[in-house]
């Protein structure tokens, strides 16, 4: 059995599966947050179901690629039951979709959720008499304090079993209504069997201008006729003569079922005030962007240093009495190099950054930056929206690749996607947190995180002349705050980091051991000297080619296998200020992670990945032989 | 709140007299200004999107604030806000109300 849930983005719909099926859908305080379908098993009241989290849709022919795929998926698929999740503070607009739900024949349960904030904004909705109007059951929830599951599963259960009466079909206007049924006549006589009610294959040819059983040119021909007549009449395309039509009948049925009191006074408007503000708004970005960096490095090099003697101090007592020059000692050193580099150096600014990060994004913050940014990205030829898969990327880099399924065009995503994944994603901050910062002090990883901003900006600014389309322009729902809930941050948090510890660490430790066995037998030296001409070039150390390549499976990786190629965990004694600052551009810079290329493969395709991967390669020996020149040049 | 910057009264008055006949543009209007939306750009997709947001012929709306540097309009419409780029706010005509 399966069942889907439906709904406007940014409706909980994706905290919904969370609750229910265990946290596997990252959740957000953004429109556009769930951009791909996520599934889970479910067992209720006796009976088993997947249960799919589609991405949000205003509409089942959306225009953007995350909508496409919801509208797909409810079309193509066998789907047993539709929970529609409406946002119930915005009722009215949200109902537009839910009749289109209706259309498709399938049982459905309407959920209204986020009744709590709906209440704060006078909203009051009489659920028994929406259940009436629509036909189908509708429950009250609140998603993010598990309330009203109870009630929504013993509905899908019933609904389920026996299907509530079809109730009346909800008045469109005459001339509308006389055209949707002259091509449903059509379809009809067409006799093409689908599991589609045809009144909804004639309102979706009215809506797209395609449907499958109008393929015969004299069925064809008849149907366009009506349509025509009926845009000329209407003086508007046929597809929004249907959305306004929809627009009317949800503003009827919300009138019938919503009573609209006093709003209750709440602290968010005055703080968005300032968060917004044409002054105030940058101030408050920037001090919460250093702030943000101050705390993870404050907190990371704090535990780093703490671990770091710790630990060192456990492994000399456990290989006590071991001959440093055996093969056994070798294995064992490297490996506990990779398992103390886990804990250590790579966990200590993870964990601080993922839970920032969780929180901004649960706030509702991002999109304020993306309407504080739009007016800075339209001068490299983005806008707005492209804000939040660049925000993403801080991140991990492979959901800021599919974020960018939320514009509009496919120059747009190209351009955000190759400008996210030069953003340093968690694990390159790692690396600058814990190599340059710790080592150097906090004042030089900020300069590296600014200067990448900058190369960002120049990258965006020349791709922007190199295709210069017009971007169209953003319009973005900017959603209401929420107060973020630790349980949901802790398996948001939980999420991210378990593939960092059930893929990268063994990873870390494999590599760290491989390395150590070359490294034993003398075969790096072989890598080392095919890598001598770049770095070389890019001024480093013979012995640091290798880590580069490490680099490409997990950027962690570089973090350990340096240690482990200089034989030290104390850089700065093998290393200058210079090389650490140039290995670190580098490393911010140069070709993205494998499960990276991938995710931009499939998003973008694969010539375009391939240009891609030449450009940051390219970029990063500049970027990289750049710093080296400043710096021969200040000394 | 002191800090903020608020409009000045006789902004808001000459944009109201210049847009009580044809209206004028979205970009045009000064924050914390009532409207109504009188017609949206002439394209069909930005029409969608707009409408999907709230954004349609005849609704009422609040704009709470512009972005400086050519960013975008944050309007208060049907319960949510929307931001809507500068470009876009241009070709939306709109009566102060």
């Amino acid at each position: 059995m399966r069942i889907a849930l439906a709904g406007q983005p940014n409706c909980g719909k994706s905290t919904i599966l969370n609750y229910v099926a265990g946290y596997r859908s990252e959740t957000a305080n953004f429109p556009g947050s769930s951009v791909k379908v996520t599934t889970g098993n479910i067992r209720f009241n006796g009976m088993v179901a997947e249960l799919v989290d589609l991405p949000g849709t205003y509409t089942l022919s959306g225009s953007n690629r995350a909508e496409s795929i919801a509208g797909e998926y409810l079309l193509d698929h066998n789907i047993d039951l539709i929970i529609n999740v409406i946002d119930t503070s915005l009722l009215c607009r949200s109902l537009e979709l839910t009749l289109e739900l209706r259309e498709l024949g399938i049982p459905m349960v309407v959920c209204l959720n986020m009744a709590d904030d709906a209440a704060r904004k006078g909203i009051s909705v009489d659920s028994a008499m929406l259940s009436s109007v629509l036909g189908v059951p509708v429950v009250e929830t609140i998603a993010r304090r598990g309330e009203g599951f109870d009630r929504l599963f013993a509905a899908i259960k019933q609904t389920l079993r026996v299907p509530p009466p079809k109730s009346a079909a909800l008045a469109w206007s005459r001339d509308v209504d006389s055209v949707v049924e002259r091509v449903e006549q059509m379809i009809h006589a067409a006799a093409d069997h689908s599991h589609y009610p045809e009144r909804f294959r004639s309102i979706r040819y009215l809506e797209t201008g395609c449907c499958d059983s109008l393929r015969a040119p004299e069925i064809t021909a008849s149907a366009l006729k009506w349509k025509t007549a009926l845009e000329h009449k209407r003086g508007r395309p046929a597809d929004a003569i249907v959305m306004s039509e929809r627009h009317d009948i949800s503003l009827r049925v919300f009138e019938q079922v919503a009573t609209v009191g006093k709003p209750q006074s709440d602290m968010r408007n005055r703080l968005d005030a300032v968060v917004t503000h044409p002054v105030w708004g940058y101030v408050f970005l920037v001090a919460l962007l250093v702030g943000f960096f101050w705390i993870i490095f404050g907190i990371g090099s704090h535990l780093e240093e703490f671990l770091q003697a710790h630990l060192a101090g456990g492994f000399a007592a456990i290989s006590r009495g071991m001959d440093a020059h055996t093969l056994r000692f070798t294995l064992f050193k490297s490996a506990w190099d990779g398992l103390v580099g886990g804990a250590a150096i790579v966990l200590p600014y993870l964990v601080p950054f993922l839970f920032g990060l969780a929180v901004l994004e649960d706030i509702g913050y991002l999109p304020r930056v993306a309407y504080l940014m739009d007016g800075l990205l339209h001068r490299i030829g983005l806008h707005g929206t492209s804000m939040l898969p660049l925000i993403l990327g801080y991140g991990c880099s492979v959901p800021a690749c599919m974020a960018a399924r939320i514009l509009p065009s496919r120059r747009d995503r190209f351009i955000a996607t190759v400008l996210a994944i030069l953003i340093p994603c968690s694990a390159r901050s790692n690396v600058i947190f814990a190599l340059v910062a710790f080592y150097l002090g906090p004042w030089w990883a900020l300069a590296i995180f600014l200067l990448n901003i900058l190369v960002v900006i120049a990258s965006g600014w020349m791709m922007r002349m190199i295709w210069p389309e017009v971007s169209p322009g953003m319009v973005l729902e900017v959603p209401r705050y929420q107060w973020p809930l630790l349980s949901i941050l802790m398996r948001k948090v939980w999420l991210r980091l378990r593939e960092f510890i059930m893929l990268c660490w063994p990873m870390l430790i494999g590599g760290s051991v491989v390395l150590a066995l070359a490294n034993y037998y003398g075969w790096d030296h072989a890598i080392n000297t095919g890598l001598s001409p770049l770095t070389r070039l890019l001024g480093l150390p013979f012995a640091v080619g290798t880590t580069l390549i490490f680099g490409l499976l997990r950027k962690e990786l570089t973090l350990i296998m340096l240690a482990q190629a200089l034989g030290t965990t104390h850089v700065n004694q093998v290393m200058t200020t210079a090389q650490i600052v140039g290995y670190t551009l580098f490393i911010t810079f140069y070709m993205p992670c494998l499960s990276t290329v991938a995710a931009l493969a499939r998003e973008v395709g694969r010539r375009l990945t391939a240009y891609a991967m030449a450009y940051t390669f390219v970029l990063a020996v500049v970027v990289t032989v750049a710093a080296r020149m400043v710096a021969s040049v200040v000394r | 709140m002191g800090i903020l910057i608020e409009p000045l009264s006789w902004d808001l008055m000459a944009v109201k007299a210049a847009s009580r006949k044809a209206g004028t543009s979205l970009d045009r209007v000064p924050a914390h200004s009532e409207i109504e939306i009188l017609s949206l750009p002439n394209d069909a997709g930005q029409v969608r999107s707009l409408e999907q947001l709230g954004v349609r012929e005849e609704a009422l709306g609040r704009v709470r604030s512009t972005a400086p540097l050519g960013g975008p309009i944050l309007l208060e419409i049907g319960g949510s806000a929307v931001a809507i780029a500068r470009g876009v706010a241009k070709k939306i005509r709109v009566r102060v109300v």
